[in-house]
């Protein structure tokens, strides 16, 4: 089995993770994938809560309330809200490993869905971190039948009398089998059938009996009276499911034009599991089609992978909820508010003049403190729940330089572009100056922005 | 400002010596992105928020609106009359002066089958182009400008604004957000990138590239924008600094077929009525101004300003002196040459409401297909993806 060298061990961490200290990459180097996966899951097994206070308030309680103690809700919602998208960004770049937030990430980008309920994002959040590299089917129920995915895919207004087919179809489409494989517009009008009655009550997931459509169901050549869990198995029993993952994963994780030889045995090994994620990911990781010279920088960071990058490699931190919210709309993806149901489009989707632009301004904005030019444009929702509040002049960050120095005793400028700039080992610039001032001008390059 | 406006005559004074010009100036300020570029221009105003079309254009004389917006719709007399039946928003004295030159088309019941209240799906659906059953990652424009443009290396369209809209966005090529042309133009000329050798990595090539675009159309707009600078009074805020701007850039000969702007704040479900007069006063005197300069240059007659906004809203007021979240919407076409100048079509009813909403009489594809067909000279089936009917208000 192959020895990782530093460009590789990077290509690891950066794409299971979000990135990794200098120190953690040296450790590495000499080790085999499968030995770097084993400490880096070992490190994950324990998910530090990212927990916020949220009391419900059910409707009928809020419809006592005057209009100004209403407002006075939504706008504590929001910023619990906030809350939470800012704590998991904080965990994101402090976590021991970034193995298990960075599958979450990958989640919350499949089960894409947003809420203005605190704590229906917190199930939901929950979900997603709790069974990261659990069991595909553990999660697919529990974000299935998490408040914030019913009421995003309408599964509330889907009663017997009158189906919403709506979130019977994201499951095949988006969740399971992806589009158009394998399943007709007649299995999704009989799925949403068997969907029928699940929703909320009181704030809690409820199956409400009245509603449901207890008949016979044909759902992909089965029939018999299926409910939502029924429905969720005969999918789970699809290798196609297995398939659609597998291929989703190696588009994202190794490169974006796929890799079928790769696609199939990271499948077949999620599907015999019976969906151990862990298992299937390190399959794909330690793959000699995952370190593949072409992979190695082929990946657009996208904002989130951006923000937790720095952080995570170079010993800087983000301090306030401000300056972490005006990153995440600056560069146009924000936690807990994906465009749609589809999630963020990837890759040259990110890029664009203005983006460009600013992610290569960031690092003077990052270890500088340089003032923001430009003000974030206003926001045309009165409820929009990531609204800024007044102008941000300067990001607040704090750096750890003594972290940072131990790192790079010389303050070598090929030794600190190896690092950071990944599959472009090579330096030729000369450069005087401190350590920081080195690093903003590696992370100011174009080549930055990729991993 | 005065400084700098000194400078450019400056700048002018100089330039008219080499009257020639071209001498000084890159080759790339001479080509020409579009081989088919008409000398037509479209500047579309984005009201984002939702806008109250029912208190911008009001039928003052429907009784039903006085039941259903007794403390919202204004009287009679507080309204500018353009017809028997419609007056405008009386914050809109600048618009009203448009109108009566002949300058505005007033389309109404604008919208699209099964319509959203959701302000981002919706203004998503109005930027792409694309119907409410479909998710399109392209915007309209940005499609335009795959189709039209045939050099991706120069400038294509501009929007003023730091982020770009999906409308701006194509498969192919992409608008550029400015807000600031000089500041813009700062920013690019910081940014170094020393790489010029071809990269062999993909990825990074593109980044390049794109590098390499931004500066050159930073320059290309801070070089060109020089040769106009607008001597008249703009209201003093950003809204009206952007449409200058956007002045500057048409009569200085920038050769962009698109403008994009967006004027926010229209989400007014409390305490509308200051709230939304304050808008129109700055989108109507702004864009007084805006026709005026244009007017004088003789470039008036080669634009066209399309005004839109993600929804109407709900026809009966709330219970905190605003509106909800509602539908169909009327959409303001100007310029000096218009087919159909005035109000092009009646008001939706106001007691066939679709779940308290106006219902749309005109869908928002067939004003896109006109503008694309009859203004842009642009294969509008391709980029919207089927063939809408075409109007006649130019």
């Amino acid at each position: 089995m192959m020895k990782l060298n530093q460009q590789q061990v990077q290509h690891l961490l950066l794409r299971a993770g979000f990135g990794d200290t200098h120190a953690t990459v040296q450790k590495y180097i000499g080790l085999k994938p499968a030995d770097i996966l084993e400490e880096q899951l070992a490190l994950a097994t324990k998910v530090n809560p990212v927990k916020i206070d949220a009391e419900f308030v059910s409707y009928t309680v809020m419809k006592e309330m005057s209009s100004d103690e209403q407002q006075m809700m939504r706008k504590e919602a929001r910023q619990d809200v906030k809350e939470l998208n800012v704590l998991w960004l904080k965990e994101m770049a402090n976590a021991p490993s970034g193995i298990n937030e960075k599958m979450a990430f990958f989640w919350h980008d499949h089960f894409a869905c947003s809420s203005q309920n605190p704590k229906f994002v917190q199930v939901y959040l929950d979900a997603i971190r709790q069974h990261a590299l659990g069991n595909f089917g553990d999660l697919l129920r529990a974000v299935s039948k998490s408040q914030a995915i019913l009421l995003y895919l309408n599964n509330q207004q889907n009663r017997k009398m009158a189906p919403n087919e709506n979130f019977a179809r994201e499951v095949m489409e988006l969740f399971t089998l992806g589009r158009d494989e394998g399943y007709t517009e007649k299995d999704i009008s009989e799925a949403a059938r068997a969907f029928t009655g699940w929703g909320i009550k009181e704030g809690e997931f409820f199956e409400r009996p009245f509603q449901h459509d207890n008949g016979v169901k044909v759902i992909m050549g089965q029939s018999g009276n299926f409910d939502g869990d029924d429905v969720l198995d005969i999918l789970l029993k699809k290798p196609q499911t297995a398939r659609f993952i597998a291929q989703k994963w190696v588009k994202y994780f190794v490169h974006y034009d796929g890799n079928p030889a790769l696609e199939k045995r990271v499948a077949d090994e999620l599907f015999r599991t019976n969906y151990d994620i862990k298992r299937a990911l390190v399959v794909m990781y330690s793959s000699d089609e995952f370190y593949d010279v072409k992979n190695l920088g082929s990946r657009i960071k996208s904002p989130i992978e951006l923000i937790t990058n720095f952080q995570r490699q170079v010993h800087v931190r983000i301090e306030n909820d401000q300056s972490f919210i005006f990153l995440q709309r600056m560069m146009g993806q924000t936690l807990f508010d994906p465009p749609n149901v589809a999630g963020w489009p990837d890759g040259k989707d990110w890029v664009d003049s203005a983006s460009l632009m600013f992610r290569m301004n960031l690092p003077q904005l990052i270890f500088r403190s340089a003032l923001i030019q430009y003000p974030l444009a206003a926001s045309f929702d009165d409820n929009d729940q990531f609204k800024l509040k007044g102008q941000l002049k300067q990001l607040q960050t704090s750096i750890d330089l003594k972290l940072l120095e131990s790192s790079f005793p010389n303050g070598d400028l090929a030794e600190i572009q190896k690092f950071l700039l990944q599959g472009f080992p090579e330096n030729q610039d000369k450069m005087d100056g401190s350590l920081i001032d080195k690093i903003v001008h590696i992370t100011s390059k174009p080549e930055y922005q990729l991993c | 400002m005065l400084g700098s406006s000194i400078n450019r005559r400056d700048f002018l004074r100089k330039s008219s010596l080499i009257a020639s010009g071209t001498l000084l100036l890159p080759k790339f300020l001479q080509a020409n992105p579009f081989t088919e570029f008409n000398g037509k221009r479209l500047v579309v105003i984005q009201f984002s928020g939702g806008n109250d079309g029912l208190n911008t254009v009001i039928p003052f004389n429907n009784d039903l609106l006085y039941q259903v917006r007794p403390t919202l719709a204004p009287s009679k007399n507080n309204v500018l009359k353009i017809t028997d039946e419609l007056g405008l928003n009386s914050a809109m004295t600048g618009l009203r002066s448009l109108f009566d030159d002949g300058d505005v088309c007033i389309l109404n019941g604008v919208g699209y089958p099964n319509p959203s209240r959701s302000h981002f799906r919706s203004m998503d659906i109005w930027q792409s182009g694309s119907s409410a059953e479909e998710y399109w990652s392209s915007g309209w424009l940005g499609r335009y400008l795959d189709n039209e443009c045939e050099n991706p290396d120069q400038l294509t369209a501009v929007e003023m604004n730091n982020i770009l809209s999906l409308a701006m966005k194509g498969e192919r090529l992409k608008g550029l957000p400015v807000t600031n042309i000089n500041q813009f133009y700062r920013s690019a000329q910081q940014i170094t990138s020393d790489r010029h050798e071809d990269h062999e990595h993909p990825m990074a090539s593109f980044l390049h590239k794109t590098l390499a675009d931004t500066k050159n159309s930073a320059q290309y707009l801070f070089e060109k924008n020089k040769i106009y600078s607008s001597a008249r009074t703009y209201p003093n805020n950003v809204f009206a600094r952007q449409l200058k701007e956007v002045a500057e850039m048409i009569i200085s000969g920038v050769e962009s077929p698109v403008y994009y702007i967006s004027l926010g704040g229209f989400d007014t479900h409390n305490n509308q009525e200051p709230r939304q007069k304050r808008l129109l006063d700055i989108y109507s005197e702004a864009l007084k101004v805006f026709a005026d300069d244009l007017k004088q240059k003789d470039e008036w007659n080669n634009t066209l300003v399309m005004t839109f906004s993600e929804f109407g809203r709900r026809v009966k007021q709330n219970g905190s002196g605003g509106t909800d979240h509602g539908k169909a919407n009327n959409v303001f076409v100007l310029g000096g040459n218009l087919k159909k100048p005035g109000v092009y079509n009646d008001l939706p009813s106001l007691s066939k409401l679709d779940q308290g909403d106006l219902k749309h009489s005109i869908d928002f594809r067939e004003v896109y297909s006109t503008i694309l067909k009859k203004w842009l000279d642009a294969d509008s089936a391709n980029i919207l993806g089927g063939d809408f009917d075409t109007h006649h208000f130019i």
